[in-house]
């Protein structure tokens, strides 16, 4: 993209600005909402948390601070992260522009098991609890099958492995469209609700049910940088220079994957942002991995928890699909950072 | 072949309306009569039967779906019993003419709202309440003064309606006598 490499100061400015946005975000993410509450009570509620002053916020004002805003943020951030991490990951080890978190399956699977659960043909299922985890079941179900239909694993090549995705994909989804197409118009409205993705039921319960997922995954993914540098120069290019290219490959994809499918699990399919923010941030540092990967971890958190807040105050009290809030937001951003980038290439 | 199209009914008198109108098409003219003037003396002495309460703001939450929250606003049929009995609905503020007074609420909107009544009529349990993030806070969770409404009579205004109205007053008589929410 870039015909030269971004210096070191760019970098850090870059990777400055973020941080400043992420801070931005999680402000905007505690203090905007619904209820009028101002932020500085909010911050000199969070401050005595840790022992200065005294909070002055009312029980019901407190209530809706840290049961309902922070666990959203907190997802929020978390979701970003990974979904953006993951994307880049997705992208490195493909070598191709457009992959995202879901190439694989996961997204189709998360998708059947949620209706699955929705839909409830048989009765007698719990929907609130078991829609995340038929989800995730459905996501790891549908990575491990297009993993063994690819190329038998470790033998895979990545061409292969994308076509499978796809192939899985349609597979899964005909039978989630099956599904849907034998329920009530009530069920088909939550599952579409659900295909959007939202923050809304967000809880501290979710937020620990995904942590560690999202921690591990993301902790992978990023310290594979090296490696997906090294891989951009071709596949025997990678073996000739000493990576084990069908190790890391695996590793790199299951940590993805993995990490992707908790989080869908929690809030459902959220689109853009894995393909989106990677490729902003490779247009503003470059596109060594070792860059793209850490900043893609913060700017895709910071984005998420931006569009979360518009989703949920644009059309207050009801709120937006956010799925629809990252694609508006995302879309023209990249096309503007993409115009302006080939203006400084020429 | 006749065809006859009776719109959502909007208020007790047009549901009554309707039921006469059932009648003089079906041939049962004075059974309809009958039926419409004791569900009208029915439901006036349930309204009748809760005290005026100028002072004592009864905030109410009606939950028709979840996942997300959609209420009724006070220009639905449901809506204008409640509003008979002196509620307050949270879901007014937010009403606009594109939900056609079925608006859909977030949570922090219903947790700030902080209603001290809630109805569901949508065959979700009360106990389940207190495991949403916030609503534990809320006067009508803490204060057990959620009630589960059968789905079916909650959502007809057919001859039935005087148990849904029975209902709702009993409850709202059972507030005001809640002494502790009005300290």
């Amino acid at each position: 993209m870039s015909s030269n490499p971004p210096t070191a100061r760019r970098v850090a400015l870059v990777s400055a600005l973020t941080l400043v946005g992420l801070v931005a975000a999680v402000v905007c993410g505690l203090a905007i909402g619904p209820t009028s509450i101002a932020t500085a009570k909010i911050i000199g509620d969070v401050v005595s948390h840790v022992g200065i002053g005294h909070s002055s916020l009312s029980p019901l004002q407190s209530t809706v601070i840290w049961q309902l805003r922070a666990p959203r943020l907190v997802l929020g951030l978390l979701a970003g992260a990974m979904l953006a991490v993951a994307g880049g990951t997705y992208q490195g080890v493909f070598r191709n522009p457009l992959a995202d978190p879901y190439l694989l399956g996961v997204a189709a699977g998360a998708g059947l098991g949620a209706t699955f659960a929705i839909v409830d043909i048989g009765g007698g299922l719990n929907t609130p609890t078991w829609t995340p985890l038929l989800a995730f079941a459905g996501a790891m179900v549908a990575v491990a099958f297009t993993w063994g239909v690819g190329g038998r694993g470790l033998h895979s090549n990545a061409a292969t492995l994308i076509l499978a995705g796809v192939a899985v994909s349609a597979l899964l989804t005909s039978m989630q469209t099956f599904l849907q197409q034998q329920s009530s118009s009530n069920s088909i409205a939550r599952v579409y609700i659900w295909l959007l993705g939202s923050l809304a039921s967000a809880s501290w319960r979710s937020v620990w049910l995904v942590f560690p997922y999202v921690i591990l995954c993301t902790a992978i993914c990023v310290l594979s940088g090296r490696a997906l540098d090294v891989m951009s120069v071709g596949e025997d290019e990678s073996r000739s220079l000493g990576l084990p290219v069908r190790r890391v490959r695996f590793i790199v994809i299951a940590a993805s994957s993995l990490g992707t499918a908790a989080i869908v699990s929690a809030v459902g399919l959220i689109g853009f942002v894995g393909i989106i923010v990677p490729h902003i941030v490779r247009l503003l540092v470059g596109t060594s991995y070792r860059r793209i990967l850490p900043i893609s971890v913060v700017f895709g958190a910071a984005f998420l928890v931006f569009a979360d807040t518009l989703a949920r105050t644009v059309m207050a009290p009801s709120e937006l699909p956010l799925g629809v809030v990252t694609a508006a937001i995302g879309a023209p951003v990249f096309v503007i950072i993409l115009s302006l980038r080939r203006r400084m290439v020429r | 072949m006749k065809v006859v199209f009776q719109d959502a009914a909007t208020s007790v008198a047009d549901a009554l309306s309707q039921i006469r109108q059932l009648g003089r098409l079906t041939g049962h003219v004075a059974r309809a009569d009958s039926l419409a003037s004791f569900m009208n003396t029915y439901i006036k002495a349930d309204i009748a039967s809760v005290p005026k309460h100028p002072n004592k703001k009864i905030t109410v939450y009606y939950e028709i779906g979840t996942n997300p929250y959609y209420s009724l606003t006070s220009k639905t049929f449901v809506g204008s019993l409640m509003k008979s009995l002196g509620l307050v609905n949270i879901a007014d503020a937010d009403s606009t003419t594109a939900d056609a007074g079925y608006p859909e609420l977030s949570s922090e909107y219903i947790v700030s709202a902080n209603p001290k009544l809630i109805f569901l009529a949508d065959s979700v349990k009360a106990s389940s309440l207190a495991k949403r993030p916030g609503f534990s806070k809320v006067s009508a969770v803490a204060n057990h003064n959620v009630i589960e409404l059968n789905a079916d009579i909650a959502s007809r205004w057919g001859p039935r309606l005087g148990v849904l109205m029975y209902q709702l007053a009993s409850e709202v008589k059972k507030v005001l006598h809640e002494s502790k929410l009005w300290k």
